[in-house]
């Protein structure tokens, strides 16, 4: 069984807080379904190359111009300034 | 005037003989939806005003000569497609209040063909559900008996076809969200080949995996709409180019053993057999074959879509969309459902240092081996044919508990968008519960597929 402070380690790298109340039935939940894909290590996949993605992927350079600027993305935003985005501040000067 | 019956071909023959008139037809769409809808609760959103609006064009095309087939037919939208300026919730709590700011691709392809929107259907949350229980609004109710689940994750989008609340409806196919709730329903869903279909304005859920396609009354139907959205698209850059030559002399069925094992339900089982004897008697040939990692298809799923999603999902901040209260984390943890913050978290504990290979770089082997599987058997059949699930539709509330018994209703079709194969799932022709026949085909190799599916019945 997954521990508590691994599952609360996870939350925090996915940007979740897991209250006390909903430990429980992650932690069974999340135990569940880990024991239920150990199985894929049954298989010898050693000289197996992995399937990231079945459609070959190449990247599509373009000049960097901007297209389709009328598509206003900007509505959506919590709180914009002069058309950026606000956010809170996250670099301080510690002095 | 009478909807019941109505499909594209037929609805296209009234508009175009002149019988009715878009506006007219429309009108007795909405009215089914007010009708039913209190009870069915297919959609999240009903948009009227647009539809009429589309309508009263449809009609200016078709009396200009301009139509085309979709012209002017009614159709629904999975609520996870961008629709501009109408609500796009994903059936979650974060995007409750979120306007799309730009048509999806496929949108954009119907509109221009003189389609009808009439709404948005319901979602299990970021279309993580096989019953439609998930989504942070309501549950959908299965028109065929209402004590079921329509499945999902397309639920909303094959109830409201099964209830002839649209002459079609768009979903989206992670792991089976549209054939599993096509099967559930009584109609016919397919998901096309990865990389036809655009997934341009799609919120994206495991973008290796997603696949665009629709949700119709017949077979016929499910190809004219796969015509009209197919093709390659400057924004989804997974989108192909290719050519599919129809080759069709002697039909070979494929049927693979692996498909027939415990976990099947018995009623299920005898539909599946049935529909086999019935492609014999037309004369097509029935082929024993082997896909040995199917056992597997499901854990390598449950890796990595879990693992994809938790990088799509990682967008959802609350800064750029989506509700704010002040706090990337409290967002998330206030407006996620709990499944979605579990397969984020599954997701990100796969792909965190000291896991990654045992678990996330594992499944990506394994999916070579599912895929190879396919391949092989592709050397001596055409189409390859089981159950789209292996159980009858389920109860509301039934598989709450236990996570994999509801994961386990996939198990089916998920290794198709491990392989990127084309699939589509029509009703058997059993009384009782529906049961959705599935046909696996070849990649890119639609037009071979569609042609058998329509075969049966006939």
């Amino acid at each position: 069984m997954i521990s508590n402070e691994e599952i609360k380690k996870i939350a925090k790298l996915s940007y979740l807080e897991i209250k006390d109340e909903e430990m429980e039935e992650m932690k069974n939940d999340f135990s569940s379904i880990l024991e239920y894909v150990k199985k894929l290590q049954e298989l010898n996949t050693d000289d197996i190359e992995a399937t990231p993605s079945i459609v070959k992927l190449e990247n599509v350079m373009r000049e960097d111009i901007a297209k389709d600027s009328k598509c206003n993305l900007i509505e959506a935003f919590s709180k914009n300034k002069d058309n950026y985005l606000e956010v809170k501040k996250i670099l301080y000067n510690e002095n | 005037m009478k909807i019941e019956n109505l499909t594209i071909e037929s609805a296209h023959k009234g508009l175009k003989n002149g019988d009715f008139t878009s506006v007219e037809l429309t009108n007795a769409y909405l009215k089914k939806i007010e009708e039913k809808d209190g009870e069915i609760k297919a959609f999240i959103t009903v948009t009227k005003d647009l539809a009429l609006a589309q309508a009263k064009e449809a009609d200016e095309m078709i009396k200009k000569g301009e139509m085309t087939i979709l012209t002017g037919i009614p159709c629904a939208f999975k609520d996870n497609y961008l629709i501009k300026g109408e609500k796009c919730t994903a059936g979650s709590k974060f995007l409750e209040n979120y306007i799309a700011p730009y048509d999806a691709t496929v949108v954009k392809k119907l509109r221009k063909q003189g389609a009808v929107f009439l709404g948005k259907t319901n979602l299990d949350e970021f279309a993580m559900g096989s019953s439609c229980e998930k989504s942070a609004f309501f549950k959908t109710k299965n028109p065929v008996d209402l004590e079921r689940v329509p499945g999902g994750s397309s639920g909303g989008s094959a109830a409201a076809v099964a209830e002839n609340m649209c002459v079609y409806a768009l979903g989206s196919d992670t792991g089976g969200s549209i054939r599993q709730p096509a099967s559930f329903c009584g109609v016919v869903g397919f998901k096309p080949t990865y990389g036809t279909v655009s997934r341009n304005g799609i919120i994206a859920f495991a973008s290796s995996l997603d696949q665009a396609g629709p949700i119709t009354k017949n077979v016929n139907d499910a190809q004219i709409v796969f015509e009209a959205i197919k093709g390659v698209d400057e924004y989804d850059p997974t989108t192909l180019d290719y050519t599919d030559d129809e080759k069709l002399s002697d039909i070979k069925i494929g049927v693979p053993k692996e498909y027939f094992t415990d976990g099947l339900d018995k009623e299920v089982e005898k539909a599946i057999r049935n529909a086999i004897d019935d492609y014999k008697k037309m004369g097509a040939q029935i082929i024993d074959i082997s896909l040995p990692h199917t056992q597997y298809a499901l854990a390598c799923y449950y890796i990595i879509a879990p693992a994809e999603a938790s990088a799509n999902l990682a967008r959802f901040d609350g800064l750029r969309y989506g509700q704010n209260i002040d706090g990337v984390i409290e967002n998330r943890t206030k407006y996620f459902g709990s499944e979605v913050k579990k397969r984020i978290m599954l997701g990100t504990y796969t792909l965190s240092s000291g896991y990654y290979d045992a678990y996330y770089k594992k499944a990506l082997k394994v999916r070579t081996l599912i895929k190879n599987d396919f391949d092989e058997a592709f050397k001596k059949v055409d189409v390859i044919l089981g159950p789209t699930s292996p159980c009858l539709p389920f109860k509301i509330g039934e598989k709450q508990e236990d996570p994999m018994a509801m994961y386990l209703s996939d198990i089916y079709t998920v290794s198709v968008n491990l392989s990127g194969l084309p699939a589509i799932s029509i009703p058997s022709k059993n009384k009782g519960l529906p049961i959705g026949i599935h046909l696996i085909g070849q990649s890119f190799k639609e037009k071979t597929l569609l042609k058998i599916a329509n075969n049966y019945g006939r």
